[in-house]
């Protein structure tokens, strides 16, 4: 955890010094401390709190729908056979879509509110959540300890939660990793294009208005909010890290 | 007790089994010795259930049965403890008692890797015993254990199976492993795909018995 936050620390204070340097347009090119003045400032007196709320409940709400189908279908996948043969190749047809190519369908079926953007973002995530849980459980059942289970048999609830969900947690948790950083670059997309709030907007409206300072502000809470999200799960998986 | 006849069985093209006969008498322990991929751990599959049977019959009057895997089959992911407690939930405090008459209550709340392999084993046959099962399926529980644990775990072996006697398969690569504990071996010949020999321990001189089991196992193997 110390190393997570010194390099960027290092990193961030290197880039200050190169970009002191009297060549450098500081319009164009800020120095991080400039950002991060602003940000504060902006966080302090203008409505950047608001719109980093809008988005992660965005986000929020969008893993609520999502991460359910993707552990129930998951569960179905990998313990009936015939179903599996059915939804995998649908997955694999589906999954290299670019999620973006299917926001102006959101838009139709669900307006231009925050329902388009939490579909988006739903859809975005449910692939790579799914992907890894299937794996997880596929591993468990191809595993010796699923002939344990066969030999002192458990009761559905046991096999479910001590079996499936712990033994495959790392599977599960590195699927809501990469999950929630994708979901942050749906969550932008989103809201840069037909919105009045969240942190997309906030970026595509400061550089509208040639706010170049603002931009990066708000790339820099996208930086700060994904750094956190990475490594709360990188911090729970290095917990649950077991040698199997 | 149990009776394997005329079974049959192969892995896509290959042939695992010929017409396999096989039979386990109550209270005796049978060793099987066979060269590798004979198919010796699909016997204790098709007895436990864990593969299909595709031709052939078995007869298993066993009500229960306990099965102690080639490597370790705690799951990584809970303490022992937690691991026993969840298996065995209304007959816990009788693997706790077992576990105390061993001395084993220290390693209790440990993960599986945080043990030997020796100690790690111990819990495997423990945890088989549990319920007093009539039937005992072990998969080569020693093979990847040092001389000095095996033969400390062949003496926990021979204590545990004393208490109520079940009948036990033992499949094993170890000739001298074999001849010490159980009551017949039997020898599965990978090329005929079949049990070709069977021998009561008892009846034949130990150093014989040896040398008929290696000469076998090196003619399957040429």
């Amino acid at each position: 955890m110390k190393k997570n936050i010194l390099y960027p620390l290092v990193f961030l204070l290197t880039l200050e010094i190169i970009l002191r340097a009297p060549f450098v347009d500081s319009r164009f090119f800020p120095t991080p401390f400039m950002i991060m003045s602003n940000t504060y400032f902006s966080f302090l007196h203008s409505n950047l709190l608001a719109q980093i709320l809008s988005s992660l409940s965005r986000e929020a709400i969008a893993f609520l729908i999502a991460s359910p189908l993707a552990m129930i279908l998951a569960l179905i996948c990998s313990h009936y056979k015939n179903l599996d043969d059915l939804i995998s190749p649908l997955i694999a047809f589906t999954f290299p879509l670019p999620k973006v190519a299917v926001f102006p369908l959101m838009l139709l079926l669900f307006g231009i509110d925050s329902a388009s953007k939490i579909a988006l973002i739903s859809i975005g995530v449910f692939y790579l959540m799914f992907i890894h849980f299937r794996l997880g459980f596929m591993r468990l059942k191809n595993s010796i300890y699923y002939d344990v289970i066969r030999i002192y048999p458990f009761t559905s609830s046991q096999y479910i939660w001590s079996f499936l969900f712990k033994g495959s947690l790392q599977e599960i948790l590195t699927g809501f990793q990469v999950a929630f950083n994708y979901a942050l670059t749906l969550v932008v997309v989103s809201e840069a294009t037909v919105s009045t709030n969240g942190i997309g907007h906030f970026i595509w409206r400061s550089w509208d208005q040639y706010r170049i300072l603002d931009v990066y502000s708000g790339v820099l809470v996208l930086c700060l909010i994904g750094f956190i999200q990475y490594s709360f799960f990188d911090l729970l998986l290095t917990r649950n890290r077991r040698y199997t | 007790m149990i009776q394997l006849e005329n079974v049959n069985h192969h892995f896509d093209e290959q042939i695992v089994f010929s017409h396999l006969n096989f039979s386990l008498e109550k209270n005796q322990i049978h060793a099987l010795i066979g060269k590798t991929g004979s198919g010796k751990t699909l016997i204790l599959r098709l007895l436990a259930s864990l593969s299909p049977l595709q031709a052939g019959q078995i007869t298993n009057s066993a009500n229960s049965i306990g099965f102690v895997f080639q490597q370790n089959s705690f799951f990584p992911w809970l303490t022992l403890r937690e691991s026993l407690e969840l298996t065995f939930q209304f007959k816990v405090e009788e693997v706790f008692q077992d576990i105390k008459k061993f001395r084993l209550e220290t390693y209790l709340d440990k993960y599986p890797h945080e043990l030997s392999g020796g100690t790690l084993q111990k819990f495997n046959l423990l945890r088989a015993f549990v319920g007093r099962p009539d039937l005992l399926l072990l998969d080569e529980p020693f093979s990847h254990l040092d001389i000095v644990q095996r033969e400390e775990l062949h003496h926990f072996l021979i204590e545990l199976w004393s208490q109520k006697k079940p009948s036990m398969v033992l499949v094993t690569h170890d000739i001298d492993e074999a001849i010490k504990l159980s009551h017949k071996i039997s020898f599965l010949s990978g090329n005929e795909k079949r049990i070709t020999a069977s021998f009561e321990t008892a009846n034949e001189e130990k150093s014989q018995l040896y040398n008929t089991l290696y000469n076998l196992l090196k003619v399957d193997l040429e």
